[in-house]
């Protein structure tokens, strides 16, 4: 029987998925652990990196607990009906949201610790674990209320309640030092917790809790019982001395018990013979006139009732519209998050770029986002199908509701970077010299050049292989030594300077005396603490327009990128295409794009994600300098670009059948 | 009579190998209430969806109202009433909204009607989609369906779930709308109390097939049940090799036997070939035909 | 001509007699047994739908039927009304619907094993019992 219990709990059923994605990202650390340092000094500013890692597992492990796992069931509809002990079904479904979130993670942890030397091998074992223990206490925790239902009831309070839960989680993993203590408090917290419940849970749950919470919404109707309804129905009928529609079937002979086996299901009907009471509706009578079937409905006509129609509608009514369309295809729970994060999204990915960083990861997001609302709003659009509205209108509005923010916020990190610093695209921090990434160079099968200055000091700098055991490999080529002289740093820094702003202001300078006045060298020799950027008079003018055009290009892209995942997505609701082909080349696209997506995510941690987040900017450089166009015909151009891409989604989109399965929410399904 | 719907051999699979409508042909004439019959998976639904241009045939064509529905979709939806058992009205909305929203979208709307419906459901505009029963949200859909007086109903297993005062109403409801306007009606249905008071026209589909095309009561008049005496000689093995018997049974009082022959053809075939002259014969409800026809398929 | 008079009809759909047929006979009784007058209008095919519930093309076609038989008379633009008939051929009706159903009390007393005496003796009780209103 227990047996069975765990085999139907969706957790446990998605185990063996979660365990293999376990060992795979522990499989990709230990690979990156094994190339670390044994001791934590020479960790350095990797150590953050370690704890970002850490986090981010339990933010995604937390995640997919809330929402694939059903976290706030208890038991399934089906065992509530068995005769089972409650808190026997609750060690079951606890067991498995428990097995299901920290199995998976504490594999991971395990094989990656097996792969680090040393002091980095037990600093990655306690942060691992105490991922794991976090996630218990967390776990627990969502499940502490309401524990006579066999699910926590939801609400507005609850999802905040979650959501606080889940940031003080993520804080409390990615801002504590790492120690055992504070992997065991947690731990000792859960067990608590676990004993509180199991203490609080009833021998039978509940299906729905025995007192109501008062109504918070102020409803001006009632909630409707039956009852009630037809005893308030009929008290306003009498009331307005209007008479109650005669009953057609006269129930009194049906309600006769011994009649009512002859009758069966037939029904018993006194007609009068023309009498106009009998034919009344709601005690207006039925002209006899009437006889006649109606004609059908011809064009003219219905095209006077068109333009009559046409004048009653309000603006209430075409709000009515955009708030259906809006609220069942786009999202019905949070409608506000999604203006409001797409305009974030295009905020951050213009602010990174514009400030010499890699918007990579940013785009990303801003990629897969409307990629997996549009997959909703198919999933969503049955609901809608029926009714006559042109699929282009409905289209416009799930596009466009994502679209207009992302762009209003691309818009606004466009105003904040009027104001920002040119110069900052070449900066240096921690003897460090920070260069926008696409100014490094790719080679392939050949060895990295070394940089010689003049006077004979020379560098090779570090190559990032894309993958192991690639043969070709990114480097930076304004990379100094730990043991560069400042001189040699300065003359890096110069190059770099040329090559992002495409000026040699001050070529000779790099040269001079290290005792002159000159900027690169006094930035270079004050900076240690908060860095420094190369404020350098006369970079003004050129300066914002250095990257705009790799900028075009970039968005072109990225238009063409989500055109193709949209079109691949859609073409598996298309009649005419064979679904399991269009099916395999979307989840294809779109694993790739999620796992070098997850591979940004872990960008500090060693080389070779390194080399993956800066190739794509390294191509997009030599797309941009293949295109023989100026900056702003580049501009120009992404507006026919897009305009086209959204026919042509816009042209799938309405030729598409939308998938006709029950949609449910996620936790709804178990329960 | 003009065709309202017309089908013409309709193909469509959603899997490889899994046809789910096999060169399906037939058509509903003006006026005419179609009852579309079938066990679990046999296509009903599938058809009712090509019908409204929410599924593409792959082969075949559709004519409703003298339309494709894939290149028209909006005139199709425009005229069609659709109710379907697994609708989802948007539960954010009022009862109220709910029929703006569908008298913005329908020019022919009639607003006297729509309110005549609602005060015989005894909905209240105020009330909240997500807070009315099961059978209030589907009169609310048959509101919204036939509030723009469509000369075609769509119904998809309009009482599925219902219980049956919700659904005597729903249908008389719409039987009245069919006598006021003569508009025509296609419904699925499991409930044969129902096809059988509305319908005058039945489709039975088997495995993606039209099995039987048939007005209902010439329907009735091809099967008949046989009651025959234990105490005839008729035994089931013999009765089993009569040609266009079904079935039989053993009952406590007599055997019976489900016959495909009218009840006078029933009575000779048995007493000439048998030699049973006690047999009595009744005919049969569409239930026990719909039971014995579809059973003997697999 | 037209008097309200109260007309019983009894549908029942599930009993496997096609509905018109059901309509059609008990028309035929009513008439036969003197419920309606000859001149008496039956209801429309719109109203009779929407009371009884059932398909309108069903009562057109019962309708059609009777009207064959010379039941009920056709007049265009008003309703049906019943036809002036002799009452001789009426009264063999009858007798032929009654000794149709009590054929059925037949099979049933014989399938019973019940004496025939006996069956009378019930039968003429059943008749007494009815009188009393």
């Amino acid at each position: 029987m227990i047996v069975t219990l765990f085999r139907q709990d969706p957790a446990c059923r998605g185990l063996g998925l979660l365990l293999l994605g376990g060992g795979l990202v522990g499989l990709l650390f230990r690979s990156l652990a094994s190339t670390l340092p044994a001791s934590t000094e020479a960790l350095s500013g990797s150590t953050r990196g370690w704890i970002f890692f850490a986090t981010t597992l339990v933010v995604f492990s937390s995640l997919t607990i809330l929402f694939q796992q059903n976290f706030m069931t208890r038991a399934s509809r089906m065992a509530l009906a068995l005769p089972i002990a409650a808190p026997t079904l609750w060690r079951v479904r606890i067991l498995s949201i428990l097995l299901a979130s920290v199995l998976p993670l504490s594999l991971a942890t395990l094989i990656a610790a097996s792969g680090a030397r040393g002091e980095v091998g037990e600093l990655l074992l306690i942060a691992g674990l105490r991922g794991c223990t976090v996630l218990m206490l967390v776990a627990f925790l969502f499940q502490c209320l309401d524990s006579d239902l066999h699910m926590v009831q939801t609400g507005p309070h609850y999802l905040i309640y979650v959501a606080s839960l889940s940031c003080a989680a993520v804080l409390y993993v990615g801002l504590v030092p790492l120690s055992w203590i504070s992997v065991l408090l947690p731990a000792l917290a859960a067990l608590a917790a676990g004993a509180f419940i199991h203490a609080h849970t009833p021998l039978a749950y509940l299906l729905a809790p025995t007192q109501l919470p008062p109504l918070t919404q102020v409803d001006s109707a009632p909630p409707l019982d039956p009852d009630q309804l037809s005893q308030v129905d009929s008290a306003a009928l009498t009331q307005d001395g209007v008479p109650q529609r005669p009953t057609q079937v006269d129930s009194a002979p049906l309600l006769d018990p011994d009649k009512l086996s002859q009758v069966d299901s037939a029904a018993l009907t006194q007609v009068g013979v023309d009498s106009p009471a009998a034919l009344t509706q709601n005690g207006v009578p039925q002209h006899p006139t009437q006889v006649d079937p109606a004609p059908l409905l011809d064009p003219d006509q219905l095209s006077q009732v068109d333009s009559a129609a046409l004048t009653q509608v309000g603006v209430d009514d075409r709000w009515i519209l955009h708030r259906t369309i809006f609220s069942t295809l786009i999202n019905h729970w949070l409608n506000w998050m999604i203006a409001g994060g797409c305009t974030f999204i295009g905020l951050a990915t213009v602010l990174s770029y514009g400030s010499g960083g890699n918007p990579m990861p940013h785009l990303f997001i801003s990629l897969l986002w409307p990629v997996s609302i549009l997959e909703q709003a198919v999933i969503r659009l049955h609901r809608i199908d029926h009714l006559p509205i042109p699929r282009g209108r409905i289209f416009a509005y799930v596009a466009l509701t994502l679209l207009i923010p992302m762009v209003v916020g691309g818009s606004l990190g466009g105003l904040g970077l009027l104001d920002s610093d040119p110069a900052s695209h070449v900066r240096s921090s921690q003897r460090r010299l920070h260069v926008p990434p696409e100014t490094w160079e790719i080679l392939t099968d050949a060895p990295v050049p070394t940089v010689t200055a003049p006077w004979g000091e020379a560098y090779t700098p570090r190559e990032h292989r894309l993958y192991p055991g690639s043969s070709s490999a990114v480097y930076n080529p304004y990379e100094s030594g730990a043991d560069s002289s400042d001189r040699f740093r300065a003359l890096q820094a110069n190059r770099a300077v040329r090559a992002v702003h495409g000026r040699a202001l001050f070529a000779d300078e790099a040269f001079t005396d290290p005792d002159d006045d000159n900027p690169i060298w006094k930035g270079l020799r004050q900076e240690p603490a908060q860095g420094s950027t190369f404020l350098v008079p006369g970079f003004e003018g050129d300066a914002a327009t250095s990257r705009t055009g790799l900028y075009a290009v970039g968005c072109g892209v990225a238009i063409l990128l989500v055109t193709l995942l949209w079109s691949l997505n859609l073409l598996r609701q298309h009649p005419r295409v064979a679904r399991w082909i269009a099916t395999t080349c979307y989840l294809g696209l779109f694993g790739l794009v999620a796992a070098y997506y997850l591979a940004t995510i872990i960008e500090d941690i060693s080389g070779f994600s390194e080399a993956l987040l800066v190739l794509p900017m390294i191509l997009l450089r030599r797309l941009a300098r293949a295109i023989p166009l100026a900056v702003p015909l580049l501009w120009l151009g992404n507006l026919p670009l897009a305009l086209a891409c959204y026919f042509l989604v816009r042209g799938l989109f309405c030729t598409i059948e939308a998938p006709t399965g029950k949609v449910r929410p996620i936790w709804k399904e178990y329960g | 009579m003009s065709k309202i719907i017309e089908f013409n051999n309709i193909q469509r699979s959603f899997q490889r190998g899994v046809t789910v409508l096999d060169s399906v042909s037939f058509s509903v004439e003006q006026g005419e209430v179609l009852g579309l019959l079938g066990r679990n998976g046999a296509g009903k639904t599938t058809l009712v969806r090509i019908a409204m241009g929410l599924l593409a045939p792959q082969a075949g064509q559709v004519r409703v109202l003298g339309l494709d529905p894939r290149r028209k979709p909006l005139e199709v939806k425009r005229q069609v009433g659709y109710v379907a058992e697994e609708q989802v009205l948007p539960d954010f909305l009022r009862v109220k909204e709910v029929i703006q929203l569908h008298r913005k979208l329908f020019p022919t709307w009639d607003r006297a009607f729509e309110e005549q419906l609602l005060d015989q459901f005894r909905i209240s505009h105020n009330a909240k989609i997500k807070t009315l029963s099961k059978g209030q949200a589907r009169q609310v859909a048959l509101v919204c369906a036939m509030s723009h007086r469509p000369p075609l109903l769509l119904l998809d297993e309009p009482g599925g779930g219902l219980d049956p005062a919700v659904r005597r109403e729903f249908l008389e409801t719409s039987i009245r709308y069919l006598a006021d306007s003569g508009s025509s009606i296609l419904f699925s249905s499991h409930y044969m109390g129902d096809v059988e008071r509305m319908a005058n026209r039945v489709v039975m589909l088997e495995d993606g097939r039209v099995l039987i095309d048939s007005d209902l009561d010439q329907l009735h008049e091809q099967y008949s049940l046989a009651l025959i005496p234990h105490d005839s000689g008729a035994t089931p093995e013999r009765l089993l090799a009569l040609d266009g018997c079904l079935a039989v049974r053993d009952r406590v009082d007599s055997l019976h036997a489900i016959l495909q022959l009218e009840p006078d053809s029933s009575i000779k075939l048995l007493r000439d070939s048998l030699g049973v002259s006690a047999a009595r014969c009744q005919p049969i409800p569409l239930e026990e035909i719909f039971i014995e026809v579809m059973g003997g398929q697999r | 001509m037209s008097e309200p008079a109260k007309l019983l009809i009894l549908i029942d759909p599930s009993s496997g007699i096609p509905v018109y047929r059901q309509l059609i006979e008990q028309v035929r009784l009513l008439v036969a047994g003197g419920a309606i007058h000859p001149g008496d209008a039956l209801p429309s095919t719109r109203s009779l739908s929407a009371q009884l519930g059932i398909n309108p093309m069903t009562i057109s076609k019962a309708y059609g039927l009777l009207e064959q038989e010379g039941i009920v008379q056709r007049r265009p633009g008003l309703p049906l009304v019943v036809r002036p008939f002799d009452s001789k051929p009426l009264e063999t009706q009858r007798l032929e619907r009654l000794s149709e159903e009590l054929n059925k009390a037949v099979h049933l007393v014989r399938q019973l094993g019940v004496e025939p005496r006996q069956a009378v003796a019930l039968f003429e009780d059943l008749l007494s019992k009815s009188e009393t209103p």
